[in-house]
């Protein structure tokens, strides 16, 4: 007999959706998209950091490091030890708390676990707002207590980079926290039983056992903490903190240096690429918590009544000191224009900023707009989100890492690089914007939303296609169902779940996305945040308030729905 | 019903080859297994017939329909998988006329056939049950009735008991072959579990790393291995270096190692073994076929206790016999507590012996 070899003409034989560039069409949109949106957009960036009035020049280089002049130099170094002490102040609370609130029963635990998760909701620029309203110069707490002592001067308040590490802290701990208390949740404590039948004592084994399985996520809460330190605006603002990387880069581009403002935001990429080159290859390390489900964990219950009643105390407290700016923010929200000046509170309420919120239009306009472009944005991630996802999930191809790498990409970009990269890009016409201008127009917004929180989304898609049996679409096309049919009935409603979840996510940091908004934005597309920002620093702290109030209810509402779409499914945080 | 015929069917990955010379054919109405340790290619070769995924080279048919690179929905088939792969956001009756909603056949006839189907696997009026809340064994018969609701040409199952625990494998394992007696479908069954194999097929394909073994019948693979692997996998054969003395008519004298002299038949040899004086060859024993001397005094066997265990039944040793094990499975005894370490004498029956081509240098 022969050995009858089919040649290689023979491929076109092949259905459609297995003939070897199949993947490569079906996939044509999202290569589009992230050349269109990501890499040509930090291409220009790259370009006019060299370039010099067209002129190939390193000129803006040597401006930043100049020895003679250290702007630069410092404002690198401030974000970068602004970063590492994030990391620290973080990781003490974070890892603290989930210890203390995963080992313990004592009264009041309850209430401080469900807390706990409260920053999350607190979009940043708002969250930045409400310490500043507590904790500043002019702070409640300041004056309250000068009052209160009949002192002076304030006995204390945050400013300048102090400010900046309290709030990083406050917004950023929870990303040690969940991991952690998360690892904590699924060990397995048959390990610690039997290392202690190996002869380890309680603390042998904490060090030995506990620390080292615990390692992997606080090592990767670290990277994601500095990252986002690194391309942290909304704090080193509020706070005045001008030296910083993310401040320059606004300040460069505010006083139309825009070859500078370049050649900062290639350097805070560079380094925010390194990180998440990092974090990526740290991530395959990531969990051994969950390898085997053993024996549950037993919390140790506190028994003595005065460290009984000093967990209830201190419960207490830190509830207060978790919910004190969302309160803080309603409270204001309430208070009349321009009437609040050296008074402890706020002393005139009023119904007003709500009732304009829903009535006065040039109120009600931002609010449209950032519901409108996150929607869009939204849109456009699930679209291109499933469509990667689904493609990256399920099939080989050459190539696949790469646009896996290109599409989280993004998610390391500070908001600022994307959207000085954009306006690089966009600010003159181009074919990815259909030969228009999109600098000051509405659609760079939605752009840069969509650009933004593509990452978050497609993570989210993925990690459900993930969770769904491959079979369950190879079942279908057994009995009979066509790919496309297939596709829809069966692997779609699949994953509905993990989409809808990610979509909200999305949908809920364009919400309150501010840092890449306040560069783009012209008055006609102002969103929120912005609206926030320009109201305070008009003084009408009532109106902001109201809008912050706004925004922290939908954050609220959206993230508990998006908690029970994912259900229990461990969708990592991303 | 339909025969199953494929051509020299390759699948590489690359350099490495996954299934290398496929080339059988299966007849209609047969229950056909493809059995191996895993990674041996058969859920490949399995795949490949489904449509899931094509080959490097050579053709499938189906009667003389070529499918060689069909699409899978196309081919008329019913699989069953080893997650069961049920869709978990149906019910069960969802589920099973997932299949006849496809081919559009209307709603009543649609309800009756999924009724029918249910009933056959004892799950009759479990329709608006969720997936997720019956057991295993039941999800598993949710996903038989399933593919065999739409009446296919072709019935694959793939590993489809390794999910289930002991006692309701062998439930399950007779209950599919009575469907498929009843069915008369033909059905290939992916399997590394030679007992499972053994049990319900018509004919087994015995694969490793990709390479055919040997096909045949159950009795043929197991009272006669083609070759050392199959001899080991199948029947848990031991095997001794030997070497040819003379053959006389049907009688075959051969010389193990230590120069211990045993006879055999000619005849119960596998393909490709000659017996010219001074050859190598290979002596497969079962463990069943060494027995105790019992007074007898040809083909008996020195070795030297290594290990025995009671099971009740019988009692397992391990023989090291010229510095090679020999596995022997005495039925109704019971060891002798000292018996480790200790010398014993055993027998080999002359019709009892298998030969093995040797490797050429020892």
């Amino acid at each position: 007999m022969t050995v009858t070899r089919t040649p290689k003409t023979a491929s076109p034989k092949l259905p459609i959706s297995s003939r070897p560039w199949f993947i490569y069409v079906a996939l044509a949109p999202v290569f589009f998209v992230l050349i269109g949106y990501v890499i040509y957009p930090l291409f220009s960036v790259f370009k006019d950091s060299f370039f010099v009035d067209g002129q190939f020049s390193l000129n803006v280089y040597r401006r930043f490091f100049n020895i003679h002049s250290m702007t630069n130099l410092e404002a690198t170094w401030n974000s970068f030890y602004i970063s590492v002490l994030s990391v620290l102040t973080c990781g003490v609370v974070g890892v603290g708390l989930a210890f203390l609130l995963e080992s313990f029963d004592f009264p009041g635990r309850k209430a401080l676990k469900a807390f706990a998760v409260i920053p999350m909701a607190l979009p940043s620029l708002i969250g930045a707002f409400s310490f500043d309203f507590l904790y500043g110069e002019s702070g409640i707490i300041p004056r309250g207590l000068r009052e209160l002592l009949g002192l002076a001067k304030v006995p204390f308040y945050l400013d300048g980079i102090a400010g900046v590490l309290i709030v990083h802290t406050f917004t950023m701990y929870t990303y040690f926290y969940l991991p952690v208390s998360a690892a904590l949740r699924n060990t397995d404590t048959s390990l610690e039983e039997a290392a202690m039948s190996l002869g380890c004592s309680k603390t042998q084994v904490f060090w030995k056992v506990r620390l080292p399985m615990l390692t992997p996520s606080i090592i990767a809460a670290s990277m994601l903490v500095f990252m986002i330190s690194m391309a942290s605006y909304t704090a080193p603002l509020i706070y005045g903190v001008d030296r910083t990387l993310t401040m320059q880069i606004v300040l460069s581009r505010t006083n139309g240096d825009l070859g500078m403002a370049s050649c900062q935001s290639t350097i805070l990429a560079l380094i925010s690429v390194l990180f998440l080159i990092l974090m990526r290859a740290y991530e395959g390390r990531r969990n051994y918590a969950s390898v085997s489900k053993g024996t549950a964990y037993h919390r140790r219950e506190v028994k003595h009544p005065f460290i009984k009643a000093l967990a209830v105390i201190g419960s207490f407290a830190a509830v207060l000191f978790l919910m004190l700016p969302i309160l803080t923010i309603v409270l204001v929200s309430f208070s009349a224009n321009g009437k609040w000046t050296t008074q402890v509170l706020p002393p005139v309420y009023t119904l007003k900023h709500y009732i304009d919120l829903f009535s006065n239009t040039k109120i009600l306009l931002p609010i449209q707009n950032s519901l409108i472009m996150s929607l869009a944005a939204t849109v456009g991630n699930v679209l291109f989100g499933v469509i990667a996802a689904y493609f990256i999930s399920r099939r080989r191809f050459v190539g696949k890492g790469v646009v896996d790498k290109l599409i989280m990409l993004p998610w390391s970009l500070p908001g600022t690089v994307v959207g000085i990269s954009l306006i690089a890009a966009f600010n003159v016409p181009t074919v990815f914007s259909f030969g228009q201008v999109w600098v000051g127009t509405f659609i760079i917004l939605p752009v840069a939303y969509f650009v933004r929180h593509l990452p978050l989304v497609y993570r989210s898609t993925y990690a459900a296609f993930a969770q769904t049996a491959a079979s369950c679409e190879e079942a279908a096309r057994g009995l009979g169902a066509g790919w496309l049919y297939t596709f829809g009935k069966i692997v779609l409603p699949m994953v509905a779940g993990g989409v809808a979840s990610g979509a909200i996510l999305g949908f809920v940091q364009g919400i309150g996305e501010f840092v890449a908004s306040i560069l783009l934005y012209t008055p006609s597309s102002m969103p929120i945040s912005v609206a926030i920002n320009n109201q305070m620093y008009s003084f009408r702290f009532g109106t902001a308030c109201a809008y912050g109030t706004l925004q922290i209810v939908l954050v609220a509402v959206l993230l508990l729905i998006s908690e029970k779409l994912k259900g229990d499914s461990n969708v990592s945080a991303v | 019903m339909a025969d199953v015929i494929m051509k020299h069917i390759r699948k590489s990955y690359g350099n490495f080859d996954a299934v290398e010379d496929a080339d059988f054919h299966i007849h209609s109405g047969e229950f056909f297994t493809l059995l191996g340790p895993s990674g041996c290619g058969k859920t490949t070769t399995l795949r490949m017939i489904a449509g899931f995924s094509f080959p490097t080279s050579g053709k499938i048919f189906f009667d003389d329909r070529e499918v060689t690179t069909l699409a899978p929905n196309k081919r008329d088939i019913g699989m069953v998988f080893q997650n069961y792969a049920l869709f978990p956001h149906l019910t069960i009756g969802e589920n099973v006329a997932f299949g006849l909603k496809v081919r559009k056949v209307d709603k009543a006839l649609r309800q009756k056939k999924v009724a029918e189907a249910l009933e056959k696997v004892h799950l009759g009026g479990y329709e608006n049950r969720k997936v997720h809340e019956i057991s295993g064994g039941q999800q598993q018969r949710v996903a038989l009735a399933r593919a065999l609701v739409i009446e296919p040409a072709i019935l694959l199952l793939d590993e489809p008991l390794s999910n289930l625990d002991a006692k309701l494998r062998d439930d399950t394992r007779s209950e599919i072959k009575r469907l498929q007696r009843e069915l008369n479908i033909t059905t290939i069954y992916v399997t590394h579990d030679q007992a499972e194999a053994m049990a319900v097929s018509d004919r087994i394909l015995i694969m490793k790393s990709g390479a055919t073994q040997q096909l045949g019948a159950p009795c043929d693979v197991y009272y006669r291995p083609e070759n050392r692997f199959v001899a080991e996998f199948i029947g848990k054969y031991t095997v001794l270096d030997a070497i040819v003395e003379s053959v006389e008519g049907q009688l075959v004298t051969i010389a193990l190692k230590d120069g211990t002299r045993l006879q055999g038949l000619e005849e119960n040899r596998a393909p490709g073994v000659s017996f010219e004086k001074g050859r190598h060859v290979q002596v497969a024993l079962r463990p069943e076929c060494v027995e105790l001397p019992q007074g007898r005094k040809e083909n008996l066997i020195e070795g030297r206790v290594l290990h025995c265990e009671f099971t009740g039944m019988s009692a397992n040793y391990l023989l090291d016999v010229a510095g090679q094990p020999l596995k022997a499975t005495f039925v109704n005894h019971v060891p002798d507590a000292g018996a480790i370490g200790k010398s014993v004498t055993v027998c080999v029956p002359v019709k009892r012996m298998y030969f093995l081509k040797g490797d050429e240098q020892p």
